[in-house]
């Protein structure tokens, strides 16, 4: 009990010299100092205090920027609506545009959520939206819509209207897809006019339009929860949300880009995204700063 | 403890002095508790960005368990279980003797043998102890970073360097 007491006080600094004196006779106190010698030999790797600090910095700021120029937004909106309250009816539209690898979650004036997925675009009147549920979309979003009157996105290439539901649109290059988790859409494009049900979506390519099952079980497009998906869609159009996920560039000069792809990638690591892209097509890459090169295998 | 200027820290200079505060010894901690396998900068970088997220919901004296929670629970999420290693590194010596090939055989002998001591000592006898003997930290102190006790420190040093200086023995 006596040497418990002795190894506490020793290792808390606070032997008196008599103490200390007990402490040496102890049989152990030789081994107990060569531990506490070498003890030191375990230590912490460095710690760069400035550097982590300054990539916190640099990541505090990314998240800083996107809520500044959210605040400039409402700012001119304050402006335009103030506006409108001297002079005309003139109308208040709100757009929201997400950079690469930004997602947003927007609250409609009903409480219709939108999540909008990267580089994409959502504009939307606010002062007549109860009358006119109506939103401008360029990019991919998804929508769940709270009940009430016909409810809208029109887009560049087709017009996706329901009443209450969730539904995924997409509208990429040549691309454009919607996809139904509940209750009924409808959708009308140059070339395809018709109810999508839950559970389905349609798919149209450069002016083919399939309807497809979607896979068991959704209930969200993965993108929501940081995973692309793709399934028999051109290869050029994965490379592209590649882009629109992270910031780099994508070099493909050599590749078969309109080759189908069937797959997914995760928007967290850059790295496992590529292999993710590259080993089912058989492709190896090479990443240089920003710069990603594919090639053939 | 002198009185908090904000009542959050999403004050600059609140989050600053928060951060000199801890990060290195969060970082120590981590890295003493779960071995040089994972990296704790990491975890004190995501630890620290988290507190930021929520800066408005965490009073100033909350911080440090703040931080100390979520860094472990990052670690736990990446460690699921694997074995605890830590690596060591020569020790700069004054009075040994460096060219006996004899010694330093048995120096690196006994150094295996201690880390292999240290991975089966409990994490919160490993940390206490590494954070006792390297870092040169007071029981008080270890008690006030860990949240625990200063009686729970004095006990789990005496087991953990008792249970060393025995699996040693027996290596």
């Amino acid at each position: 009990m006596i040497k418990e007491i002795l190894v506490s006080k020793w290792m808390d600094n606070t032997l008196s010299p008599q103490e200390l004196e007990q402490f040496k006779q102890l049989p152990e106190y030789g081994d107990y100092m060569r531990l506490s010698d070498y003890a030191q030999a375990f230590r912490a790797p460095d710690f760069d205090a400035n550097a982590c600090f300054n990539s916190i910095e640099s990541r505090k700021n990314l998240k800083k920027n996107s809520s500044k120029r959210w605040l400039s937004m409402v700012a001119v909106l304050a402006f335009l609506v103030a506006g409108a309250y001297f002079f005309t009816q003139a109308s208040s539209s709100k757009e929201i545009t997400t950079a690469i690898a930004q997602q947003e979650t927007i609250t409609l004036p009903d409480n219709s959520t939108v999540i909008l997925n990267a580089m994409s675009s959502l504009a939307f009147n606010e002062n007549t939206w109860d009358e006119n549920r109506t939103v401008m979309l360029d990019g991919e979003a998804y929508f769940k819509v709270a009940k009430g009157s016909k409810f809208t996105v029109q887009t560049d290439k087709g017009t996706v209207s329901v009443l209450g539901t969730q539904f995924n649109v997409q509208e990429r290059d040549k691309m454009f897809s919607v996809s139904t988790f509940e209750g009924l859409v409808r959708v009308e494009t140059d070339n395809f006019t018709g109810n999508i049900g839950a559970g389905y979506g349609i798919f149209d390519y450069n002016g083919k339009t399939i309807k497809r099952e979607l896979e068991l079980q959704k209930t969200a497009p993965s993108w929501t929860e940081k995973i692309s998906t793709f399934d028999s869609a051109p290869y050029s159009a994965v490379i592209a949300e590649m882009e629109r996920q992270f910031d780099i560039t994508i070099k493909a000069s050599t590749v078969q880009t309109n080759e189908l792809f069937t797959g997914s990638f995760t928007h967290t690591d850059l790295f496992q995204a590529l292999e993710n892209i590259t080993i089912p097509m058989g492709l190896k890459f090479s990443v240089t700063g920003k710069v990603v090169k594919l090639e053939q295998e | 403890m002198p009185k908090s200027i904000a009542d959050n820290v999403c004050e600059e200079s609140q989050y600053k002095a928060i951060y000199n505060r801890y990060a290195q010894d969060l970082h120590n901690f981590l890295y003493y508790k779960f071995g040089s396998n994972f990296n704790p900068s990491d975890k004190v970088q995501e630890a620290f960005i988290k507190l930021w997220e929520n800066c408005a919901k965490v009073a100033p004296p909350k911080a440090k368990s703040y931080l100390f929670t979520i860094g472990n629970n990052m670690m736990l999420n990446a460690v699921k279980h694997e074995k605890v290693k830590l690596n060591f590194q020569k020790i700069p010596t004054q009075d040994r003797d460096h060219h006996n090939p004899e010694f330093l055989l048995e120096e690196k002998e006994y150094l295996i043998k201690y880390q292999k001591a240290l991975s089966k000592l409990t994490e919160g006898q490993r940390e206490v102890f590494l954070m006792n003997r390297i870092e040169g930290k007071r029981h008080k102190e270890i008690a006030e970073l860990l949240g625990i006790s200063r009686k729970a420190v004095e006990k789990r040093l005496y087991l953990a360097i008792d249970k060393l200086r025995v699996d040693i023995k027996e290596l």
